[in-house]
């Protein structure tokens, strides 16, 4: 697993390359062969589904993720692309017309809203990383709860469920020493400025 | 629908009514209603001891509601992650506490006082420790800024006919703010509250050394399941849409984002859970605020004792005796 936030979205393909080998060998046709292989094309293209997205607001796209790089295109809102890989902040999207790097917070994961039925019909077309890792089908998970409106309202206090808690506190120094075995450190970053929580003071930091 | 404008109506009835009802003859309308007044100035503070009593009391609702999942190891570990996140912010010593509750809905809370809670459903559709730090961040803004306390302030200020009751029993009062069983999780923030939570939490989590977009890729996630999505029904209702969300968390970013550090993103402990409830040895009475009395206050760091539970005669005092 890469560490350093970049991911590639080639799932799951060696099985498939190997059967496709021990299938083309078998064939002895050259035409059939041809078919065959054009049909494992399509069958291939669906079981590593690139994941769709779709364009929020009209984008400038560029060839690497960072704001200094080559602008290559422009992205029209509501076009649609497939996300091909991730760093950081950035998405690299290929649509019909071009292909480069936006700001993940200017597309939407999913198909279009349009054709997307909502609900079931879209979770398939999610590809792996937007989509749950297991896959929790509500109806069919017996004895866990979901937890409504309603379950909060008729919510009663359970002490000993607080008292088990109580009993897996971390202290400040085992938080600590979780970060230094993860090789996590502590880093100073300022809170943002925040025009849109404007009511309740400055959140703080610098600008 | 606001659900605190409703309450406006039944207040000045409860005001009238009282006035009204009231056995004594010459009662003063006037000085009933400077009473009335002076029991929502009283609400204004809230101490930190009772902020954690509230936060207790409602971590012990919201457990009775979904408890605990059964993985020793998991609990442990999600405390320590939030912990070190909870040490980057302004109030590094509460006593912090964090959960993994056993409920297929995608959902996480903040108690106030330190309380963070987030459901198995939304634990396990986590990719790595960088989106679990970002989620729990978020939480953790909310009770850096007391974000609930206040909306708990704002209620109870309203429902004033009740605080006439109570200006004089401060317990009575902090139950009144709670409200019914853990409800104050079914109303919601204001959206400039999540707004800011989502903001503070990725600058926590990228103070402690993660990836600081964890909590973007699970607002993708929420956004890509859309609003037909059944186990998100809840969170939908007291969030604004992930896509707006994405989109405030976008405006505040952009202008710092090359500024902000990588981070790691890590692999993420699963779920190892058996079936059935983590039991403490020895369940208290579910009856809340006096369940809370008895607690027992853990060493380490120290929940408040006492809890806020109601003293009829107090009550009754708050009332006729003046």
């Amino acid at each position: 697993m890469a560490s350093t936030g970049e991911r590639d979205y080639n799932g799951p393909s060696n099985l498939g390359s190997f059967s496709v080998a021990l299938m083309l060998r078998r064939v002895t046709g050259t035409a059939c062969r041809r078919w065959l292989a054009a049909c494992l094309l399509v069958a291939f293209a669906q079981a590593v589904p690139a994941e769709p997205v779709t364009i929020e607001r009209d984008s400038v796209v560029r060839a690497e993720p960072r704001t200094d790089a080559a602008a290559v295109a422009n992205f029209a809102k509501g076009a649609s692309g497939e996300a091909l890989a991730r760093q950081g902040a950035w998405v690299q999207v290929r649509t019909a017309t071009a292909t480069g790097w936006l700001y993940s917070f200017n597309v939407r994961f999913g198909a279009a809203p349009a054709s997307a039925t909502e609900g079931s019909g879209a979770g398939s077309v999610l590809g792996r990383v937007f989509a749950p890792r297991q896959k929790v089908n509500v109806t069919a998970t017996i004895g866990i709860r979901g937890l409504d409106e309603e379950d909060l309202k008729q919510a009663r206090f359970d002490g000993g469920q607080l008292q088990a808690l109580d009993g897996f506190a971390a202290s400040r120094e085992q938080g600590e020493t979780h970060a230094q075995g993860a090789g996590l450190q502590a880093t100073r970053v300022d809170y943002l400025s925040q025009p849109a929580a404007a009511d309740q003071g400055a959140v703080g930091g610098a600008p | 629908m606001n659900p605190l404008c409703p309450m406006r109506m039944p207040v000045f009835v409860v005001l009238m009514g009282a006035a009204l009802a009231a056995p004594a003859q010459n009662i003063d309308l006037n000085r009933l209603f400077s009473i009335g007044r002076d029991a929502v100035t009283a609400v204004a503070g809230v101490s930190e001891q009772e902020e954690q009593a509230m936060g207790r009391e409602i971590a012990g609702r919201m457990l009775g509601a979904a408890p605990l999942v059964n993985d020793t190891e998991l609990q442990s570990y999600v405390n320590r992650v939030g912990r070190w996140v909870a040490v980057q912010s302004e109030r590094p010593d509460l006593p912090w506490r964090f959960a993994v509750i056993d409920a297929v809905s995608i959902n996480a809370f903040a108690a106030p006082g330190g309380y963070v809670m987030l459901t198995r459903g939304l634990y396990e559709i986590l990719d790595n420790e960088a989106q679990l730090a970002g989620v729990l961040a978020h939480e953790i803004a909310h009770i850096v800024r007391r974000h609930h306390v206040t909306v708990m302030q704002k209620s109870a200020a309203l429902s004033a006919g009740a605080q006439l009751a109570q200006r004089d029993n401060r317990s009575a009062l902090l139950n009144n703010m709670i409200g019914t069983g853990a409800e104050v999780f079914a109303r919601g923030l204001d959206k400039s509250a999540e707004y800011e939570a989502d903001a503070m939490g990725v600058v926590l989590a990228a103070r402690a050394g993660y990836n600081p977009f964890g909590l973007v890729d699970v607002l993708h996630k929420l956004a890509a399941r859309g609003r037909a999505d059944g186990s998100l029904a809840l969170l939908f209702k007291t969030h604004p849409l992930p896509g707006e969300r994405l989109e405030q968390l976008g405006a505040a970013l952009t202008p710092v984002l090359a500024r902000l550090p990588a981070g790691r993103e890590l692999d993420i402990r699963r779920v190892t859970a058996t079936a059935g409830a983590m039991r403490a040895a020895k369940p208290l009475p579910a009856d809340g605020a006096r369940g809370l009395a008895e607690q027992p206050v853990a060493p380490a760091s120290q929940p408040p004792k006492g809890g806020i539970g109601i003293d009829p005669a107090q009550l009754l005092r708050g009332i006729f005796g003046r």
